[in-house]
């Protein structure tokens, strides 16, 4: 049968089976019994943002994506549309009015909400924690820049010592592209942040802040590098009026924090997010946020940093505060300062068990939820994406969580990721996605990608920005796409993800998606 | 036009182009009855009523046939098999299209029941015009690689 023809037979099969269907005429029934469902659409970026904004730093190093693909990656949260439903707990809220302590040291760098502004519901949860260590060779450096005395621009210049061998990772800069410090590198600006990286001294390097390109550029051509140290700038030769504030001294060890992430919706297309992360490098509070002008103030006994974003960034307000070796933030758009800063006040310490708790009820509300794939690999674990966008969003899978389900199971958002086609540059969707997820399945360290294809690359990236070396790996076929799974042998490796024949891919690093602990 | 004309001079074909992507008559009523709950809530925002009801279906028919098959616990290639739709008209190829992934089932039906562009089709399926023309393409071959078995 040539095509024509086999075309014609299925115009004159849907015809008959649709004019053979009996649909009886109907009225719209009356307003009021019809049930209007609201939903909740998220930003992808929103849920990526949640797990990256604590470890920006690194994500800016680390992430990479290739030709044009959009990344997901840590993105400040852009608006929404539709409002979720009615939180019911914690309690809202109300503006602070008591300045008394609130808060006390947590050793384990648990913490959780005491209460949720009206309006707003917990969407992800997720927890790591070691042993998964940090490189031993990171380092970084800030400088502040003052306006008036308010700190209102920031520059960090984080570094490490690449892994040796497979697992390795190095940035990939063109040689005939822009030149940093007399060798390959790479600038760019964006969201009111400029970004530079280069390779020197056995080093990856990578400078990021608010402040002016000049004054980034004049520091980063003013320093040294060392394999052993990393960069440093002799404070003669700082612009005028920027301040050193790190490499400061190391505070106390930081083995046992965990690091956690909680992100909320709220109506209106609000957004909320808080996270606690082990304060690595005794990070002082004025070198916490560099995204935008900041302020201090004491709230329920602790000094805050308060800071908003650039009106390039977004429209967000972070507080930042340190507290028993853990840094912590909360950050939120669409919300007054003092609706912030009381549910600042209200973040207290806890234990493993409140919040896992909180972990086991998103993940539970999630699996309630339809998904948009699934599949199970051959050991039984079952794996899924869920999206809360609406039917007519631009980007279908706005807003999703991947979900393991094993003995024990989680959503979360997504670590990394990336989509393109048409629909990057476009308002319309993407074309393709790889979503990636990482979990902890019966005590492997595993990660889950979701590829709206069939996978092609899949392995760790070296030091040699040629190579790859694949790793073995599990795939389970979904209706919308496939799941591929890989064994984390190392928080120093990085990850690649890439399509069958597509030309854009994801590159992960384990530093940035921390193992998520699967709840008990 | 009022959304009540929208309604009642709309409704019946959707309900068949709904049927013949989900396959199932009941899950085709429901699907229908839940676009058009969107459809109100935005119709003070809808420039052109009816391409975006049809939109509004496609795209729930897409999203309801993964809800259902989870929901019922059963393999999607069941549910394509209607045990309440009309029989007897190229049953082999009706089976067929139960095979074929949502978004593809979506396409082909656009594409040769409602005679849409590859430009329709992905402005209803959220994707280029290129990728439309794919899933109409791969859903065409895998109902000839059905029906020849």
């Amino acid at each position: 049968m040539n095509e024509d023809a086999f075309d014609d037979r299925i115009r004159r099969m849907l015809q008959a089976r649709a004019d053979a269907l009996p649909v009886e005429p109907q009225e719209w029934p009356p307003v009021t019994e019809v049930e209007v469902r609201r939903r909740r659409p998220v930003h992808l970026a929103v849920f990526a943002g949640a797990a990256a904004m604590l470890a920006a730093v690194l994500a800016t190093v680390f992430v990479t994506t290739r030709d044009t693909t959009q990344q997901m990656g840590p993105t400040p949260p852009g608006p929404s549309t539709a409002a979720p439903p009615p939180s019911t707990s914690p309690e809202a809220i109300s503006p602070v009015t008591d300045p008394a302590p609130a808060v006390a040291s947590n050793a384990g760098g648990w913490y959780v909400p005491t209460s949720v502004p009206d309006g707003f519901e917990i969407v992800s949860a997720s927890a790591n924690r070691p042993p998964l260590a940090a490189n031993p060779t990171w380092q970084l450096a800030a400088w502040i820049d003052r306006t008036d005395g308010r700190i209102d621009r920031r520059l960090q210049v984080s570094s490490l010592v690449p892994q040796e061998g497979p697992g390795g990772y190095t940035f990939d800069h063109d040689p005939g592209a822009t030149i940093v410090r007399g060798v390959a590198g790479s600038i760019s600006e964006a969201d009111g942040v400029t970004s530079v990286s280069w390779n020197e001294a056995g080093r990856m390097l990578s400078a990021s802040g608010t402040m002016d390109r000049e004054r980034i550029m004049a520091i980063v051509e003013a320093g040294t590098v060392e394999a052993e140290s990393g960069f440093r700038v002799d404070d003669a030769l700082l612009p005028p009026g920027v301040e050193h504030v790190l490499p400061a001294e190391p505070g106390e060890p930081l083995d046992l924090l965990v690091t956690t992430s909680l992100l909320f919706e709220g109506q209106g297309g609000a957004t909320l997010w808080m996270t606690s992360t082990p304060n690595e490098g005794g990070l002082p509070l004025d070198g916490m946020y560099v995204f935008g002008p900041v302020r201090r103030e004491t709230v329920g006994g602790i000094e805050r940093e308060i800071a908003t974003s650039s009106p390039d960034h977004g429209d967000y307000t972070s507080v930042s505060w340190l507290d028993g070796g853990s840094r912590l933030a909360v950050s939120g758009t669409g919300m007054a300062d003092d609706e912030l800063l009381a549910f600042a006040r209200g973040v207290s310490p806890s234990d493993e068990a409140t919040f896992l708790d909180l972990e086991r009820e998103v993940t539970d509300r999630w699996l309630r939820e339809p998904a948009t794939d699934e599949a199970t690999f051959a050991d039984g674990l079952a794996v899924s994406v869920r999206s809360s966008a609406p039917a007519d969003a631009v980007d279908p899978l706005a807003g999703s969580v991947l979900c393991a389900e094993a003995i024990t199971r989680l959503c979360a958002a997504p670590i990394g990721g990336a989509g393109g086609g048409n629909g990057a540059e476009s308002a319309s969707a993407p074309d393709w996605y790889i979503l990636v997820g990482t979990f902890e399945v019966d005590g492997r360290k595993t990660a889950i990608a979701w590829l709206s294809g069939e996978p092609g690359d899949i392995g760790v990236t070296t030091n040699d920005p040629e190579r790859w070396d694949p790793l073995p790996f599990e795939r389970a076929d979904g209706q919308q796409g496939v799941f591929v799974r890989v064994d984390v042998e190392s928080a120093l490796s990085m990850l690649k993800f890439s399509r069958n024949g597509g030309s854009g891919g994801a590159n992960v690093a384990a530093e940035v998606f921390d193992v998520e602990v699967m709840t008990r | 036009m009022t959304f009540d004309e929208l309604y009642a001079e709309r409704r019946a074909a959707l309900v068949r182009l709904a049927y013949l992507v989900v396959g199932s008559h009941a899950v085709a009523e429901e699907t229908v009855h839940e676009a058009f709950v969107e459809v109100l809530r935005r119709w003070d925002s809808i420039e052109a009523p009816v391409a975006y009801a049809r939109i509004t279906v496609v795209r729930a028919a897409v999203r309801t046939r993964r809800r259902r098959a989870r929901e019922l616990d059963l393999a999607v290639r069941t549910i394509e098999r209607p045990a309440d739709g009309p029989t007897g008209t190229d049953d082999e190829l009706w089976q067929a299209l139960g095979v074929l992934p949502g978004r593809q089932r979506a396409a082909v039906v656009l594409r040769f029941y409602e005679d849409c562009s590859h430009e329709e089709i992905g402005a209803a399926l959220g994707c280029s015009a290129a990728n439309a023309r794919l899933l109409v393409h791969r859903g065409v071959a895998r109902l000839k690689q059905e029906v020849t078995r």
